[in-house]
């Protein structure tokens, strides 16, 4: 689903924005010290503040550059292939997160030398969710979106 | 544990500045640690949290893994070629445990 309709990309973004401005007055009104990567990120479970850590502190602008491209409906939770290509220039890292997972962060790739910024992966899926990559480029940050459903008489995940 | 099998596919040669693709695939479980045995149990979480690819001793690609990824990672991702020379790959899990390898690819 590389396309987002104008509606829901519209909706991400007010979301997005609003979370990010939170951070920002989060980050005004107190004195809290960001890592800039640790692995408490991983362990995060609240969405609004681990994109508030990705975005170290800073609002992370919704780019129709980023082409996200993951199956709109699943039959295996386990095995969901994403693809990310960001067509932005010097892209440092790129993150995965599977919103509704427990820890929704996946995955943070990054780049010795800035060929191409694409990447394919697997993720797994706890339940219907929307899949964000925030692409960190030239000290600024990025973030696309997609959901992805699952059949429904695959509510759980299986066991593989 | 089973012993652990990486498939890497890169080209065997590729012209000086090329960029290729490279697909990397380890055999892992990934346990998530959100998992119950059957007795209700937690079963601990076990996971690859680390993957490095080097050409030649310079980093090309890393990443860092949640419990998000699914079992036998797979990566694929784009390296640009200037000499002949030996890609090295390194898995870690949360037991430290290694896995390792390498391939060779020509300037033609």
């Amino acid at each position: 689903m590389t396309a987002v309709d104008t509606q829901n990309s519209r909706r991400v973004f007010l979301k997005h924005t609003l979370i990010a401005s939170c951070g920002v007055y989060t980050l005004a009104s107190n004195t809290k010290v960001y890592a800039s990567w640790s692995d408490n990120l991983f362990d995060q479970q609240n969405l609004a503040e681990l994109l508030d850590g990705l975005a170290e502190g800073g609002a992370a602008e919704l780019s129709e550059q980023i082409q996200l491209t993951v199956p709109a409906l699943v039959e295996n939770p386990a095995i969901v292939p994403v693809s990310v290509f960001a067509d932005i220039d010097d892209v440092e890292s790129i993150a995965i997160l599977v919103e509704s997972n427990v820890n929704p962060l996946a995955g943070r790739y990054q780049f010795g030398e800035r060929v191409a910024a694409k990447i394919s992966t697997r993720v797994r899926l706890e339940q219907d969710s929307t899949i964000t990559a925030l692409v960190k480029a030239g000290g600024k940050h990025y973030l696309n979106s997609a959901d992805v459903a699952l059949k429904s008489f695959f509510c759980k995940p299986i066991k593989q | 544990m089973a012993k652990a099998k990486a498939r890497i596919k890169v080209p065997k040669t590729a012209s000086a500045g090329e960029i290729i693709t490279i697909k990397s695939l380890v055999n892992h479980r990934m346990e998530s640690g959100h998992r119950t045995d059957k007795d209700g149990r937690a079963i601990p979480r076990k996971i690859i949290n680390k993957f490095t690819c080097e050409f030649n001793g310079k980093p090309v690609f890393s990443c860092d893994l949640g419990t998000g990824i699914a079992a036998n990672p797979f990566f694929e991702f784009k390296a640009r070629v200037m000499e002949a020379g030996t890609f090295h790959f390194t898995w870690i899990d949360d037991e430290g445990i290694k896995i390792e390898a390498r391939k060779e690819i020509d300037i033609v």
